[in-house]
């Protein structure tokens, strides 16, 4: 009945709480920098309002969501694929949610006002779905990651088992009970939230808005199967580093069939990639143009290139595909590929102003002032620190979650 | 019928001289670098340039600003509601509940709408209140955008775009077929900015070429 153990103990795990909290602190004095300057010290101009921020909110919510699809899904059947990682899923998507919900605070103007979305949510927004969505996951997750821990969280006598202590067969048979039904309400909110991007985008396309995003027709299969890539992604990634520096091991055949997973979404994503890219080719040349050959597409090409094609190589092979090192560099590799595909998704949507003639949209660049009538983004030093410091706090949150939650199976079911 | 306020730019008249854009800017206090309503060159590549060879050149400006739509996308999608719409057609922003999400800029199919990236302390050339004292200033962190001038509208005057040096621009009451606009619209063929989207602006346009 105790807690994982992280080895080697204590020095190593100090210094890299260490380096968290100094990542933290340092986003922590760019966020005041940027709250009290404003955004201006951010890359984001009025041709295009959206960078990092927003992209990081998007594939966090699709990892989160979908870290959780792969293993809820299964609790849900009564099925014990992935029975050992998922409350390793759990907590993964949990934070990964929670983390997104703080780039959004991130990326406000007015970050004092976000009660606003309480007070008087305009129910026509997708934004407000995209909020009511995430709490709802967040609650459902919580409830279901309760229920499948508490017996053990009781017979460790935490305090996190809010004093329900009961473990007999009888309140094993509720919990398991309870814990399936949440994970079926957590499985249809993941979906919904895995694909709010696309949702958003939908919201838009009733006016043709955001004309190079709309007239991509396949973008909702696209979101939910990137969310769904990087889900099984980074529950590798973590798997991985558990395995590593922790005395939690998952079975190799388990780790496997994740590994297989990810392969396979690897190869239908680019399924759908390529479908969508021949249906812009006949639907229109020059959208076709500027996804692939726009100044943005590198970052598409890339993303193809080292996201897909080479870990595809790596999980392709069940030699490569064994090694636990190489199963993780794939799993990174194809964490920065769903990251790079999206990120040139958002861009493309507002590279061109809707009515682009000379003088253009004024940016605001001080000290002079710049009008353009093509957008750029680069995100500044500013952005890259506090996205950090934010992705810091979740490495944090996953320690503790390490240290205080029985991650590992007490009794098997 | 309830009013529906609306404007006529004739692209016949207008001749790029960019008054409006000015007098807009100083009415309602636009700080360094934000502009509500601006005039753009239909030609060549830049400001005030032709497009075609000589001798077949052709040039014609584009006043644009907020179309004060009747369905209004950045309306629909702002989040919290700071965003709205007038009985009288005007599209407002609260400035005061607006949380500066830039969902509204990205929404919005005519680019008019612009964001308060920096403090006002830095963008405040001259760092005194200009133009009409009941515009609010607007806080760091939120959009803005044209207004019909409503301090100006609501006391019964026209927009301080209106009076253009070369009569390019007309107020009225759109539902009103006797209205000056109305007339305009009917005789002269006013068309709106991407009607195909459905939005239905307020602002219509009498073409250059007639």
């Amino acid at each position: 009945m105790k807690a994982a153990t992280i080895r080697p103990d204590s020095k190593n795990l100090y210094a890299w709480i260490a380096v968290l909290v100094a990542i933290i602190a340092g986003a922590a004095y760019a966020w005041t920098v940027q709250t009290i300057e404003g955004l201006g010290v951010t890359g984001l101009t009025n041709v295009m309002p959206w960078g990092l921020y927003v992209q990081f909110f998007g594939f966090l919510l699709g990892m989160g969501g979908g870290a959780i699809i792969v293993s809820a899904a299964m609790d849900a059947a009564g099925m014990q694929t992935f029975k050992s990682i998922s409350r390793i899923s759990i907590v993964v998507g949990v934070v990964a949610v929670a983390l997104g919900s703080v780039f959004i605070l991130g990326d406000l103007g007015r970050p004092e006002r976000a009660i606003y979305f309480f007070i008087s949510p305009n129910w026509e927004s997708s934004m407000v779905w995209d909020m009511i969505f995430m709490i709802l996951f967040l609650v459902l997750a919580v409830g279901y990651g309760w229920f499948s821990m508490r017996a053990d969280l009781a017979r460790k006598r935490s305090p996190l088992a809010l004093g329900v202590n009961d473990v007999s067969e009888k309140a094993l048979r509720r919990d398991r009970t309870m814990s399936r039904i949440l994970a079926g309400g957590t499985v249809v909110v993941g979906a919904l939230l895995a694909n709010q991007a696309s949702l958003t985008s939908w919201t838009l396309s009733e006016h043709e808005v955001l004309e190079t995003l709309s007239m991509r027709l396949l973008l909702a299969p696209l979101f939910l199967l990137s969310a769904l890539t990087s889900g099984v992604a980074v529950l590798l990634l973590v798997v991985a580093i558990l395995s590593r520096f922790t005395d939690i091991k998952i079975a190799s055949n388990t780790r496997e069939s994740l590994a297989k997973m990810l392969a396979v979404l690897v190869v239908l994503n680019l399924a759908v990639l390529v479908a969508e890219a021949a249906i812009l080719d006949f639907r229109g040349r020059v959208l076709f143009s500027v996804i692939m050959e726009g100044p943005y597409a590198p970052i598409l090409w890339s993303a193809i290139a080292i996201g897909a094609a080479v870990p595809l190589a790596m999980l392709a092979y069940p030699r490569t595909r064994r090694l636990g090192s190489t199963v993780a560099l794939a799993s990174v590799l194809s964490l920065a590929g769903v990251f790079l595909i999206r990120y040139s998704l958002l861009l493309q949507g507002t590279l061109y102003p809707h009515i682009a003639y000379p003088l253009g949209i004024p940016i605001q660049a001080i000290p002079q002032t710049v009008w353009s009538t093509v957008g750029s983004y680069t995100p500044t030093f500013i952005e890259v620190i506090v996205s950090a410091g934010i992705l810091a706090f979740g490495a944090l949150l996953l320690t503790f979650a390490v240290k205080i939650l029985p991650l590992k199976r007490e009794r098997s079911a | 019928m309830a009013k529906r306020y609306g404007m006529v730019i004739d692209l016949k008249r207008c001749v790029g001289c960019q008054t409006c854009a000015l007098v807009c800017k100083l009415e309602n206090h636009q700080p360094l670098g934000l502009w509500w309503n601006r005039v753009l060159t239909i030609g060549g590549p830049e400001i005030d340039t032709p497009f075609g060879t000589y001798p077949d050149l052709q040039m014609s400006f584009l006043p644009i600003a907020c179309q004060h739509c009747e369905d209004p996308p950045c309306v629909e999608v702002c989040p919290v509601g700071a965003a709205y719409k007038r009985e009288d057609g005007l599209v407002l922003i609260n400035w005061e509940t607006c949380i500066g999400c830039r969902y509204c800029i990205v929404a919005c199919p005519y680019g008019v709408r612009v964001y308060n990236w920096r403090s006002t302390k830095e963008q405040e050339i001259p760092d005194f209140q200009v133009g009409a004292p009941e515009v609010p200033a607007r806080p760091l962190g939120v959009g803005e955008k044209c207004t019909f001038c409503v301090h100006r509208v609501d006391k019964g005057l026209q927009p301080a775009c209106i009076p253009c040096p070369s009569r390019a621009r007309f107020f009225g009451d759109l539902n009103d077929p006797n209205s000056e606009v109305s007339k305009l619209i009917k005789e002269k063929g006013g068309y709106q900015l991407k009607s195909e989207l459905g939005t239905n602006p307020s602002v219509f346009y009498l073409p250059a070429k007639r």
